[in-house]
């Protein structure tokens, strides 16, 4: 783990980012309200690290995702990579901004396309942005092929000749190969069995650390995280309710949902298993309607009365928290 | 950059590909052809497609006459100088059955040529960039469905004169509706599908991405649609030869050659005219009905074991 | 439901005004016009003239669709170049014949093809099941006016069993059955080309459903067999047939042309003809309006009975 530089530039800047999608109803298709999916999140990113965004299903971490690599235009707030907004990009400018910005996807069963091989499915982003020769790229191939794992005799295959594992090596080639400054990682091993997911988290970091690439690593759950993250994310229902260094999230937890995250998994070793713990109640809220004040208190076995009504901010320190009440 | 570190940790790989009991590699192209294949019906259907067609290529050195020639008596029952008889005019009919597979195969590859493009492109269109642009096409499919396809072909063919070539230009700009319906669904699913997102997020190019990677993957339904429709562009240029709206004697056309059979006459009395022409548009069209069949089973992913 | 088919009723408006534009400017870029169909040899330039402007020919293009229009929207479809008879009058006395043939046809092929698919998909490879697609494909394949032209040969001319054409027997006291005769060939010829495809469509639903989990359940729960096909699986195999209803309709429409012509129906495909070789512009317009309507309309049908069908559906 290395300490957050704070005296670098970030390489990522996300500023007050908003994604809701229109609910429509009616016959002329009116707009009745908002899935507010993200609503109001800030966070950088510098260059080295690696940020782990976790949260339950539909707190909004794959929507940010997308968004930061521009598959889908924010509602509102800005994304900064490299100093530049990226809002401002277009045409052929966007696309070649992306060379520096990419994802790994979750499911590799649809993110490769089945029609190509894998060869020319890695070919593709080389030749499509002439960032290299005709004649080097079979050979720049097969290097890549080589450092995730797989071997230059797979190039004249198809994805449907793989295992998931496998493919998931190739979508990590396909991001690497354009040599990118940061890389977007949507639950990358979450589709996958767990013998695989300790490899290929394990592939992700060495990459990490061989080409000195930066992670934004989103996950549904804090176990895979512990080993990659330098820093972590805990999003709740379109906004991040703590921010802080890996260590100080599993050591000293502040919000009561990361507490109660934490405390959800099993403990193997049976004479620690006589904590304290904080269990929430109810369900997730729904995000087109999301509660009014903190939107945990629905849920939090702490809620006083103004919880109910007004809703805490994050706090601008190393270990921001959004609570009312943090814990110490 | 070294690789013996990152080596150790990784699954054991083999030099070779696994081996998933595929043989040698497969692709998508050799799959679909075993499979179509299996089909005992789709082999026979190409199997009558392909003499059909060598009987067009082949018509001027098969052929025992000229088909415009007046050479024997008017309606002369089959013997063996005129294997299938003579026509009213006095026309070999033998003749005319070969050469007419030309006019029916020219009109259905190419009438499917031309909707098939228009109808790709227009239904990649609506699917791909959705909204307004999707809500005009549809609406003006949706125009081009309501209109029934025989009623409109014969008023437009009796505008423009009946000929081999306004048929196929009429046949082939109405024929787009269907496939652009089908081209937009594949295409609005494909388009959610993460391979193309990675397409956008890897700087790909719009053209490209819908070209390149889109419209590959919605080749099947096409090729089916497309097949289906060669069968029905070929009975929609006999019925309408029939009707003498469509290609006119001299030329010869199975469905101008049964004309003459409304006369309750020439129906009891002269079969030879009338059966042959007849006979030999159901086995074309049931030959490729035979074949769009197996080709829709072989490509359906349903059906995938 | 109630909002999607007020949606779906609006959609069609504007398409049905498209369907009337393109109908009257494809039926006026015809070269020659109707006057010419029907004077005397000996008429002046200066009597054809007067008869163009009676008839309205020289107005502008718009201006006349303009008229049509809003006479349609009166219920006036305009009087026939050819026969001045009112165009409503000579469409209504031709709709009943080909509503008569087209029902006739489509009741015969779905008595036909319902029950055969059905069978035809639970003995899959059977003997029965190989003869059906067999038919089938005769069915979808053979040209219409070959099949109409073998069989008036086969039973109105070998046999004598059935007249040849014509919706009564000439001179004859009519009746009911005396239309029935007339009508099995026409209608059996129609028939044919959907029962072909509804065959095989029936066949490959019911394939697909009784291949599903929750049917091996009703079979565990010791469920008979013919309860099992017919009241299980055939109720959730109707909701595609639904929709394949609503297109034979148009399909019907275009095949009525044709088999008419052959048997002398006397209904709308017959007059279709007569019209386009007698240039009777407003009759053509109308008949392709009316088509146009209950294709639309059958299409939106189809619509709605696929959403009342299958519960899994919500239009908002």
């Amino acid at each position: 783990m290395r300490n957050p530089p704070d005296k670098q530039t970030p390489l990522l800047v996300v500023e007050k980012l908003k994604k809701y999608y229109p609910i429509k109803k009616g016959i002329i298709s009116r707009t009745v309200g908002h899935v507010k999916a993200v609503d109001g999140i800030d966070f950088q990113i510098y260059p080295g690290e690696t940020l782990s965004l976790v949260g339950e299903s539909g707190c909004g971490k794959s929507t940010t995702g997308r968004a930061i690599v521009q598959l889908e235009p924010p509602t509102e707030g800005r994304v900064i990579f490299a100093g530049r907004d990226m809002a401002a990009l277009q045409g052929a400018e966007l696309r070649k901004a992306r060379t520096d910005l990419q994802i790994i996807f979750q499911d590799p069963y649809s993110s490769l396309n089945p029609r190509k091989r894998i060869g020319d499915l890695l070919a593709e982003p080389l030749l499509a942005h002439k960032l290299v020769p005709k004649s080097e790229v079979s050979q720049k191939v097969d290097e890549i092929l080589e450092i995730v794992g797989l071997t230059k005799y797979h190039k004249s295959r198809y994805p449907h000749e793989f295992s998931g594992g496998q493919r998931q090596r190739i979508g990590i080639a396909r991001a690497l190969i354009l040599q990118p400054k940061l890389i977007v990682c949507d639950e990358p091993v979450s589709a996958l069995d767990v013998s695989i997911q300790a490899q290929v988290l394990n592939l992700l970091k060495d990459l990490q650390k061989e080409f000195q690439l930066t992670y934004l690593f989103i996950a549904h759950g804090l176990g895979a995280v512990k080993y990659i993250s330098d820093r972590i994310a805990i999003m709740y229902l379109g906004k991040i309710v703590e921010l802080a260094r890996t260590q100080e999230i599993f050591k000293s937890p502040r919000h009561p949902y990361t507490q109660a995250l934490l405390h959800a998994y099993p403990i193997p070793n049976p004479h620690l298993r006589n904590r304290e713990r904080i269990v929430m109640e109810g369900d997730v809220p729904n995000p087109a309607n999301p509660p009014k004040g903190c939107r945990f208190h629905t849920r939090c076995p702490l809620a006083k009365e103004i919880c109910r009504e007004q809703a805490p901010d994050l706090t601008k320190t190393a270990h921001a928290v959004a609570c009312h009440f943090p814990l110490v | 950059m070294s690789l013996a570190n990152l080596k150790t940790e990784q699954e054991p790989v083999l030099q070779h590909p696994p081996d998933l009991g595929l043989g040698e590699e497969e692709s998508y192209l050799k799959m679909i052809t075993k499979r179509f294949f299996k089909h005992r019906l789709a082999v026979v259907g190409l199997v009558i497609f392909i003499v059909i067609t060598l009987m067009a290529i082949l018509a001027p050195w098969i052929s025992p006459r000229d088909p415009y020639e007046i050479t024997g008596d008017f309606a002369a029952e089959p013997s063996a100088e005129y294997w299938l008889g003579t026509d009213q005019v006095g026309r070999d009919i033998a003749s005319r059955l070969i050469y007419a597979s030309r006019v029916s195969l020219a009109v259905g590859i190419g009438a499917v040529a031309i909707y098939v493009v228009i109808g790709t492109v227009l239904g990649a269109i609506a699917g791909y960039f959705g909204k307004w642009v999707d809500m005009c096409i549809m609406r003006l499919t949706d125009v081009f469905m309501s209109f029934p396809y025989l009623m409109v072909i014969l008023v437009l063919v009796s505008i423009m004169g009946p000929s081999l070539y306004n048929i196929i230009i009429v046949l082939g700009l109405l024929g787009w509706p269907g496939i652009a319906r089908i081209v937009r669904g594949s295409v609005l699913s494909i388009k959610e599908m993460d391979y193309v997102k990675a397409g956008i997020t890897l700087g790909y190019s719009t053209p490209k991405i819908v070209f390149q990677h889109i419209l590959p993957n919605c080749l099947a339904p096409i090729l089916v649609n497309a097949t289906f429709g060669i069968a029905s562009a070929i009975i929609m240029e006999a019925s309408l030869s029939f009707l003498g709206m469509g290609v006119q004697p001299p030329t010869a056309s199975w469905g101008n050659m049964l004309t003459e059979a409304q006369s309750l006459t020439v129906l009891s009395t002269q079969l030879w005219l009338w059966i042959p022409p007849g006979l030999m548009i159901l086995l074309a069209v049931l030959s490729i009905n035979f074949m769009g069949d197996g080709l829709r089973d072989a490509m359906d992913p349903k059906s995938l074991k | 439901m109630f909002p999607y088919i007020v949606r779906r009723l609006l959609i069609a408006i504007p398409v049905l005004f498209g369907v009337t534009v393109f109908s009257f400017f494809i039926v006026n870029l015809a070269p020659g016009n109707p006057v010419e169909m029907f004077i005397s040899p000996d008429a002046t330039q200066a009597d054809i003239e007067l008869k163009k402007e009676a008839l309205g020919l020289n107005d502008p293009i718009y201006v006349q669709y303009w008229r049509w229009l809003q006479n349609l929207l009166q219920g006036d479809f305009g009087y026939s170049f050819s026969t001045y008879a009112p165009v409503g009058e000579m469409v209504a006395s031709r709709v009943l014949p080909t509503l008569l043939l087209m029902g006739s046809a489509l009741l015969l092929a779905y008595i036909f093809a319902i029950p055969i698919g059905v069978i035809s998909a639970t003995r899959q490879y059977s003997w029965i099941d190989y003869l059906t697609t067999g038919f089938s494909f005769m069915g979808i394949s053979i040209p219409n006016f070959f099949l109409g032209l073998g069989l008036i040969y086969l039973f109105a001319v070998q046999w004598q069993i059935l007249p040849s054409g014509g919706m009564n027997t000439l001179g004859g006291d009519g009746g009911f059955g005396d239309t029935i005769m007339h009508l099995l060939l026409p209608a059996f010829v129609l028939a044919t080309g959907i029962a072909g495809s509804m065959v095989r469509y029936v066949r490959s639903s019911m394939l697909e459903i009784l291949g599903q989990d929750y049917l091996r359940t009703a079979r565990s729960k010791g469920l008979r067999e013919f309860l099992v096909v017919n009241k299980h699986a055939f109720r959730n195999a109707l909701i595609p047939i639904i929709t394949v209803v609503g297109m034979d309709i148009p399909l019907l429409i275009g095949g009525a042309v044709v088999t008419e012509q052959i048997f002398q129906w006397p209904g709308l495909g017959q007059l279709t003809i007569q019209s386009i070789l007698s240039r009777d512009y407003p009759t053509l317009m109308a008949i392709n309006f009316i088509a146009a309507i209950t294709v639309l309309l059958s299409n939106l049908l189809a619509d709605i009975l696929y959403s009342v069908a299958d519960p899994r559906i919500k239009y908002n």
